[in-house]
């Protein structure tokens, strides 16, 4: 860039903005503030914040019951793989059914590592299990970088059909009949968290970590890369967009996510088995996204507690409950079809006038 | 700045672009014209690593593999689509963004290790991008949604994507398509003034010829995937074979 770039006689704020300030990044700043694109503006850490402290509030407040808290224990860790589906379906587009897949790796991963000689504490099986489901993402993710869309999803769906035979074969892995038991509570610095309402407060700091790094993606050009090569590669390409490095890496970050909330499953319930991780989550998975919102990172975590809560909120209805959730569903996605945080946001939009002071005003009449 | 050495594309058996050669100087404006299908479209396709081709590019003396639209990209060439191709889910100076020439901490790691690199290059990515979009007069939709641009605003919009990253050689493909008079006036204007302030030469597939005699330095026509003469506007509409290539008369064959 240089001077001559700069259209003469434009007004502030490109006016203001001295070519010089471009050498220093001192002085860039302060222009290069009011430029920055609306994501930046948005308080994503101040949300995260908010977040957490409203549901360590809130969450032992309202349940006290045993069998709630599990609940909240499964939304937490639920939002936690559905917030890597959400990176991995909802930013990069990528078509993947082998998110559950990936939380079986993560759990018998975690399990093997509590059950071997190797011991290692709660942390070590977490990590080993987060690396060996982003090894793995890694590995097929390159194998099948060219693939788009439906024949992705085929691909990753047969990924999960060979995971699912080496899982029920490879017994010295999986347990026996590809059912871990007897894994170890949770044990952190000293400290065991067996109760209900003592895992809740590992979770909780499990799903916090998670948001963080999603508002740390949101809050990068790994995001609007990521967005491009989903909705146009060729152009983006075209555009010098690093498509197939975006798409993979938030693959591979997603998967991740999955293997670590199966690894934390394992020692909650005690057990790692292919059935809590069968084609009844991974469509749960799709529904969390869907419901909650694919266009947002609170998309996820709020499908995730429409899943957990509302089929339990239900069983008074009884024989009908399946009738009356299916309905639910329904209309939910009818009346938003962005899911709750997209139809919220525009309601918001909405009320406070901005989708109209949107348009662009002044010269832009020029052409069209 | 631009050197194209028998290009060919080849779809089956049909060849729709036939050993094209053509050369854009620094500071020139040229015109690639000719009938509809007679390969325009693809040849600049094949230019910036859209469809596989065979043949030789080079760019500033440095030769570019063909097939490969990143590569494409990195070695300067900057391309505008017919249709405008904008990503309706960016905001205005987003869609910019994505065409900035700076790669450094654009992945994981600059959105989380090398944060603080990242955020000095995002700003340094601002206010090209922001130059850009003043450029071509959209300064005052730099927050604006993509999804609620006009048509037009749209084409101005790919254009700023297209000349964020100081491209060597710019490519246009029909950019006054669905546009009036005035419009079209408008808009050979901003390619002037991008022409000149950005110093980047230009290759713009047209089909209107008042725009093609004021803007472009030479035209090129192409027919049947050849080149079938080159020379300063005024002199290529008087030569005969092109009349005949338009005119759909006796097809000059060799």
């Amino acid at each position: 860039m240089n001077e001559a770039t700069t259209p003469v006689g434009e007004p502030a704020p490109m006016g203001a903005a001295p070519t010089t300030g471009l050498a220093g990044g001192e002085t860039t700043a302060p222009y290069a503030k009011r430029l920055r694109p609306g994501i930046y503006r948005r308080h994503h850490y101040l949300a995260v914040v908010v977040f957490v402290v409203a549901t360590a509030v809130l969450a032992p407040m309202f349940a006290e019951s045993r069998s709630t808290q599990f609940l909240v224990n499964l939304w937490l860790v639920y939002s936690i793989t559905g917030i890597g589906f959400y990176w991995v379906f909802g930013l990069a587009g990528r078509f993947a059914f082998c998110q559950t897949f990936m939380m079986a790796l993560g759990g018998y991963m975690g399990a093997w590592v509590a059950q071997s000689s190797l011991g290692g504490g709660f942390l070590v099986q977490v990590a080993l299990g987060v690396v060996l489901s982003a090894g793995v993402a890694t590995a097929v993710g390159l194998l099948v970088r060219r693939a788009q869309a439906f024949y992705f999803a085929i691909a990753t769906i047969a990924v999960a059909e060979m995971g699912r035979v080496f899982f029920s074969k490879a017994e010295w892995f999986t347990g026996m009949n590809g059912t871990r038991t007897g894994i170890p509570p949770i044990r952190l610095f000293g400290r065991d968290y067996i109760a209900e309402s003592e895992v809740f407060w590992i979770f909780l700091g499990g799903l916090a970590l998670v948001l963080l790094l999603a508002a740390v993606i949101e809050r990068s050009p790994l995001r609007r890369d990521a967005v491009a090569a989903r909705d146009n590669a060729l152009v983006a390409a075209v555009a010098g967009v690093p498509t197939g490095r975006a798409q993979l890496t938030l693959f591979v970050l997603g998967s991740a996510m999955g293997g670590l909330s199966g690894a934390l499953m394992g020692p909650w319930t005690g057990t790692t088995g292919d059935t809590s991780f069968g084609i009844e989550l991974a469509i749960g998975i799709f529904l969390m996204l869907l419901l909650g919102g694919i266009g947002s990172m609170w998309g996820p975590v709020v499908g995730a507690a429409f899943y957990v809560a509302v089929p339990d909120l239900l069983s008074g209805f009884d024989k009908y409950a399946t009738i009356v959730y299916g309905a639910l569903l329904l209309v939910t996605i009818i009346l938003m079809p962005e899911g709750i945080v997209g139809g919220l946001g525009r309601l918001r939009l909405r009320l406070e006038g901005r989708w109209r002071r949107m348009r662009p005003k002044g010269a832009v009449d020029a052409v069209g | 700045m631009l050197s194209a050495d028998g290009i060919e594309v080849h779809f089956g058996a049909v060849r729709a672009v036939d050993g094209v050669s053509l050369e854009v100087g620094d500071g020139e404006i040229v015109g690639l014209v000719g009938p509809n299908g007679s390969g325009k479209t693809t040849f600049l396709n094949a230019v910036c690593g859209v469809v596989p081709a065979r043949g030789r590019l080079e760019v500033a003396g440095h030769p570019v593999r063909l097939g490969a639209p990143r590569a494409a990209a990195r070695a300067g060439i900057g391309r505008v689509f017919q249709a405008p191709q904008t990503f309706e889910a960016l905001s205005c100076i987003e869609n910019v963004l994505l065409a900035s020439a700076d790669p450094r901490a654009r992945g994981l790691l600059g959105a989380t290790v090398l944060r603080p690199l990242m955020w000095s290059r995002e700003q340094r990515r601002w206010l090209e991008a922001h130059e850009a979009l003043a450029l071509v007069g959209l300064e005052g939709a730099t927050a604006t949604p993509a999804h609620m641009l006009t048509y037009g605003e749209r084409r101005l919009l790919d254009v700023a994507r297209a000349i964020v990253s100081a491209p060597r050689v710019l490519l246009l493909d029909e950019p006054s398509a669905g546009l009036n008079d005035s419009e079209t006036a408008a808009l050979g204007d901003l390619l002037t003034r991008v022409h000149e302030e950005r110093e980047v030469p230009i290759l713009v597939i047209e089909h209107k010829i008042d725009f093609l005699d004021r803007l472009c330095d030479r035209v090129v026509v192409l027919d049947v995937g050849r080149v079938i003469a080159s020379g300063p506007p005024d002199e290529v509409w008087r030569d005969e074979r092109v009349m005949s290539a338009y005119l759909g008369a006796t097809r000059a064959e060799g």
